[in-house]
Parts: C-alpha cells; sequence; structure tokens
C-alpha cells in the first residue's frame, strides 16, 4: 500500500497513580491508518484505547513516540499550525454530553464552528450552511435546543454536524454507538459510514464487535496498553488469534449457553486486576490457556515482550505455527 | 422590529416566572439605579440648603421626608446621596469582576507552579481583614468615597479570582472543553468565550454586584466610626445617620438607615436572583 496517512512509532503516555506510582497507559505503540481505511480499536476498558484515540489527535502530552500525519510531523506543530492541522483530524467522544456546550443552541454552536473553520462564509451562508448539517444529520427541528433537551443519540448526532462543519481525513470515534438503543445504533452506523464517503479514515475505538463487524476494514487489538493483534476483518473469528483475542470474540458471541458466557466474562474481567504492576512479559500470560504445560514457554512468555509477528503478539502461537525462539 | 417584540414578551415571562423576593429587589435596585443616573441632572448645593427656621420638621407635603437638624430637606439630601456611592461603587464592582475573573483565568489556565504561586499570593491578600484594612488606609490618607471605592476593588479582587480559578479548573477538566480544543478553537477563545462569558458571567455579575454594595455599606461603616466617608455637608447615607444619631427627631436618620438597609439586603437578592437565573440548565 501507498505511504499511510497516520503513522505512529514508540507511543508511550505514563499516569501517575494517586499512590505515587506510574501506570504504562500506552506500551510502545506503533499504529498506522491508510487513507479511506476504516480502523477498529478492541480491547477491554481500561486497556488504553481512549488514550491512544487522544494521544494520535494530541489531545494529551505523550512521553515517548513520533506520529506523522499526511506527511507532517505531529508533535512538532505549535499553536496556529497545530489548529489548523486539527481541521483535518476530529475526534467523535465517548461522553456524548462533549458535543455540545450545555450554554449553546444547536444552531449557536454549529455557527461558531463555521465561523472558525469556514471564516469566509458570512452569517446568513452560515445559518444556512448550518441548517444543510441539521437536516443532514437528522435534526430538522433541533435548531434552538440545548444540550440538556437532547437525547443522547441526538447529541451524538449534533457532534457529527459539527465534525461535518469542517473537512476532516481522519476521524477517531470513540465508542460512537455505546448506550444507544439499537434503532438509533444503527442511524448512527449508517451515518458514520455515509459521513465516510470514500476519502475518510476512520479510527472506531469500540466495545461492539457488532459495530466493528459492519464497518471495519482491520482490526487492532488492544490489551493493558499493547496492541496484541491485528487482523483484517475477513480474518476475524476464523484465523488462529492470540489466546486474548479468542476470549474477546467468545464473550462477545456468548451465544450458546449463559454459563459458558459468564464464565468468559469472569476470566475477562478478573485479567484486567491480574496483570496489573506485571513485569516486562506478555500481558496475558497467567491467564493464558496455551501455557498450560510447557515449562520453558511460560518463562520466556513471563520474560519477553512478544512481538507483533504475523500480526500476533504471541510466543507460543507462533511456536506453534513453526517458528523458534 | 420582531425582536424587540420577542424580547419584551421575554422580560414579561422573566418576571412572572421569578419569585417575589426577586421582582421586589430588582423593584429597589431599578429605583436606585434610576437615583444614580439622573443624579448629575439635579442641582443642589448643600451649604444653601441650610436653613435653622426650619429644624426638625416632620415629614409633610413640601418636605416628604421632613428635614433635619440644620432644616436641610432630608429627601433632597437621600436622592443627592446616591451619587456619593453609585458611580464609585459601579467602577470598583466593574475593575473587580473584570480584573478578578481575567486574573483567576490565567491562574486556572496556566496550572503548574506559575498559576499556583499566583492564587497563593492572591489567598494570601484575602486573608486580609477588609475593613481594618481600610480604616488604615483612611487614615494614611485623606479620605474620599473614590480611594474607598478603589481600595474595596483590590481587596476583592483575589476572591473573584480564586472563585474564577476555580471554575476554570473544574472546567478545564471537562470533557467539553477538550472537544473545544480537539475541534480548533484558539484558547484565548475557549477561555474568554466558552468558559469565562458562557460559564462565569452569572458568578461574576453576582460579584459585581457585591462589590456595589460592599462600598455603600463600607461608607456608610466609615462615616459612621469617624468622618473616613464623604465630607459634610456633601450628604452621603452613611453621614445622614452619622450626622443626625444625636437629633431629636427620628427621621432624619431612620429614613438613611432604612434606606440603607433596604438597598444592600436588595442588592444581594438580586444579584443571586440574576445569577441563580443565569445557571439554570439552559433547555
Amino acid at each position: 500500500m501507498n505511504e499511510p496517512l497516520l503513522k505512529a512509532q514508540g507511543l508511550v503516555k505514563r499516569f501517575r497513580t494517586p499512590s505515587g506510582g506510574e501506570t504504562i497507559a500506552i506500551d510502545y505503540v506503533d499504529i498506522d491508518l491508510y487513507k479511506g481505511e476504516v480502523i477498529a480499536l478492541i480491547g477491554e476498558s481500561g486497556s488504553g484505547k481512549t488514550t491512544l484515540g487522544r494521544a494520535l489527535l494530541r489531545l494529551l502530552a505523550l512521553d515517548a513516540g513520533e506520529i506523522t500525519f499526511d506527511g507532517v510531523d505531529l508533535l512538532s506543530l505549535r499553536g496556529s499550525q497545530l489548529r489548523e492541522a486539527r481541521r483535518s483530524f476530529q475526534m467523535v467522544f465517548q461522553n456524548q454530553q462533549a458535543n455540545l456546550h450545555p450554554r449553546l443552541s444547536v444552531i449557536e454552536m454549529l455557527n461558531e464552528s463555521l465561523r472558525l473553520h469556514q471564516p469566509l462564509l458570512d452569517e446568513e451562508s452560515r445559518i444556512q450552511k448550518a441548517t444543510d448539517l441539521l437536516d443532514r444529520v437528522g435534526l430538522t427541528d433541533h435548531h434552538q435546543r440545548y444540550l440538556a433537551s437532547l437525547s443522547g443519540g441526538e447529541q451524538r448526532r449534533v457532534g457529527l454536524a459539527r465534525i461535518l462543519a469542517t473537512t476532516p481525513k481522519l476521524v477517531v470515534a470513540d465508542e460512537p454507538t455505546s448506550g444507544l438503543d439499537a434503532a438509533i445504533k444503527l442511524q448512527t452506523i449508517d451515518l458514520l459510514k455515509e459521513l465516510r464517503g470514500d476519502s475518510l479514515t476512520y479510527l472506531l475505538i469500540s466495545h461492539d464487535l457488532g459495530l466493528v463487524r459492519r464497518i471495519a476494514d482491520r482490526v487492532l487489538v488492544m490489551l493493558r496498553g499493547r496492541i496484541i493483534e491485528e487482523v483484517p476483518i475477513e480474518g476475524l473469528g476464523k484465523v488462529k488469534h492470540h489466546p486474548y483475542t479468542q476470549k474477546l470474540l467468545d464473550a462477545a458471541n456468548l451465544g450458546s449457553s449463559r454459563g459458558q458466557a459468564a464464565e468468559v466474562m469472569s476470566t475477562t474481567t478478573a485479567s484486567i486486576e491480574d496483570v496489573q504492576g506485571r513485569g516486562p512479559g506478555c500481558h496475558y500470560c497467567e491467564l493464558c490457556p496455551l501455557l498450560t504445560n510447557d515449562e520453558s514457554l511460560s518463562i520466556h512468555c513471563t520474560s519477553h515482550r512478544p512481538p507483533l509477528e504475523n500480526k500476533v503478539a504471541c510466543f507460543p502461537l507462533s511456536v506453534q505455527r513453526g517458528n523458534t525462539l | 422590529m420582531s425582536k424587540i417584540k420577542v424580547s419584551k414578551i421575554k422580560v414579561i415571562k422573566i418576571w412572572r416566572a421569578s419569585s417575589l423576593s426577586f421582582q421586589l429587589s430588582s423593584l429597589v435596585v431599578f429605583a436606585v439605579f434610576l437615583c444614580g443616573l439622573v443624579n448629575p441632572l439635579i442641582s443642589y448645593d448643600p451649604v444653601l440648603d441650610v436653613d435653622l427656621s426650619r429644624r426638625d420638621l416632620a415629614p409633610s407635603l413640601s418636605f416628604v421626608m421632613g428635614t433635619d437638624g440644620q432644616g436641610r430637606s432630608v429627601g433632597l439630601r437621600l436622592l443627592k446621596g446616591v451619587e456619593a456611592f453609585f458611580f464609585p461603587g459601579l467602577i470598583a464592582g466593574f475593575f473587580a469582576a473584570l480584573i478578578g475573573g481575567g486574573l483567576g483565568a490565567i491562574c486556572g489556565y496556566l496550572g503548574g507552579w506559575v498559576g499556583r504561586s499566583i492564587a497563593a499570593i492572591l489567598e494570601l491578600i484575602d486573608t486580609l481583614p477588609r475593613m481594618v484594612f481600610l480604616v488604615l488606609i483612611c487614615t494614611i490618607y485623606p479620605p474620599s468615597i473614590l480611594l474607598i471605592a478603589m481600595i474595596s476593588c483590590l481587596l476583592f479582587i483575589p476572591s473573584i479570582a480564586t472563585v474564577v480559578r476555580r471554575k476554570v479548573e473544574s472546567l478545564g477538566a471537562e470533557d467539553y472543553i477538550l472537544a473545544h480544543v480537539a475541534h480548533g478553537f484558539h484558547p484565548l477563545k475557549i477561555i474568554s468565550y466558552h468558559i469565562l462569558w458562557l460559564q462565569c458571567r452569572a458568578l461574576l455579575t453576582r460579584q459585581l454586584i457585591f462589590v456595589f454594595s460592599y462600598v455603600l455599606f463600607i461608607e456608610t461603616a466609615l462615616s459612621y466610626l469617624g468622618d473616613y466617608g464623604v465630607q459634610e455637608p456633601y450628604p452621603s447615607w452613611g453621614n445622614m445617620v452619622a450626622q443626625s444619631r444625636i437629633s431629636v427627631a427620628a427621621w432624619p436618620w431612620a429614613i438613611p438607615a432604612v434606606a440603607i438597609i433596604v438597598t444592600i439586603a436588595a442588592l444581594l437578592a438580586f444579584g443571586d436572583g440574576i445569577a441563580r437565573r443565569d445557571e439554570e440548565v439552559k433547555r
């Protein structure tokens, strides 16, 4: 493929914990986003998905790493250059209330956005444009509404209208459908697809495998700040996955029996607690079903960081495939 | 035309939805403002007004509020006394809100050790007892109402700045503010418009009115304590009370005293009402 739209390498982000310690939210992550692609980032809560999404758009300061967006070194941009660049990458926030200032009506807010991003328009054509945008996201009768009187889905659509006021090349959508009922969810997905056109790149952060299957081209799996697997959407559920990915997929498919689902859930949630403060090795090795018998392998897994080899960061899998350690 | 109509209807609507205390207090505040604004148009010579032949007259048709111990019209002096605190109070309140709001926003935005040290200095100034400080200043410098207003303004800047700083800090952690950053707004715009204007204007208005009422209050107190306020023969509500407290008649001190109490109470209730109205969730 050609040059990626966004290329990030060696990203690290540490947070101080209240007790004085440190947690690594992003642990040397490399990520490439190609033009026109929809990349889904999945993983359990607390795995660093949102932090990574925000870091890619320079919404928080990184401790290490470099990001190139559209041929420009993103981390070197300052002030007006950065604000200029922000036009081409926008974010849908997980918190739908972030889409609107609580003291501005829908139309006032869109007017603000247009004044910022299309300064050549006069007041009248701005209002006209804002009206068009609201029609496009299906909020024709909501011009004078404020945040508090909009439903969650409507708030999200206001956010999408605001993004449409810019001309983004990349949109990071953080859980764009969480907390929505099935019908609104479908509408939102359709809207996201529609906005996509043919050139827009999405980074879709989601738990929702249904949504991911519907629109993603490529799936990245994140565990404890690392990307542990990368798989094209056609391969999802068909290829031999990292054991953690397998667990996530099982949890999502629950299907068969409730007991099994509950078991899967309990082990996935347990994994969050268990891996905290772990050493350099694989973050999943204590719960890993592939490690039950092989003593030497388990020592290797706990002391070495698995590379994203053949798109899967797992030693036992690469051994099964015939690679040597 | 249609815009004016809409705003008229809005005013009536707001009036009907308001509490009785807000309605009453806004009437008083409106009256005081009217007095303050027409004051420069009224010519009044406090020396010519002295007429010992009409001392301590009870309120009547010719002197609606009676006369004081020197035969001066209490009503006219009460009206003219508004001038003493009106513009100084407004100016003090305006600058206290402006500078306090600006400083608070800067501290909140900068954060880190710079913001924290400015905030610490401001909090230190805020611990000064205002009254004592004012009396001290008034004994050192020749007392005038402008000096009192200026010092009151300075003394209120730190507390306003602290309130605004806390607000800016808490809003800075909100997702919707981060969303404005992500959208590409200039940080100055976010601070001045999205945070200060949209979210702090109610708070700042309340503080402005509070400083205004404080200037009236402190002028009264200083006049009473020892001629630190507006000097005779010029009238202020404070020195009217102070001058006639030994008078035989009740109205020369009772009327300005009631005016002071009612005005301060009304100002505070009005400020609260305005702020509450503005803080309501918009729907």
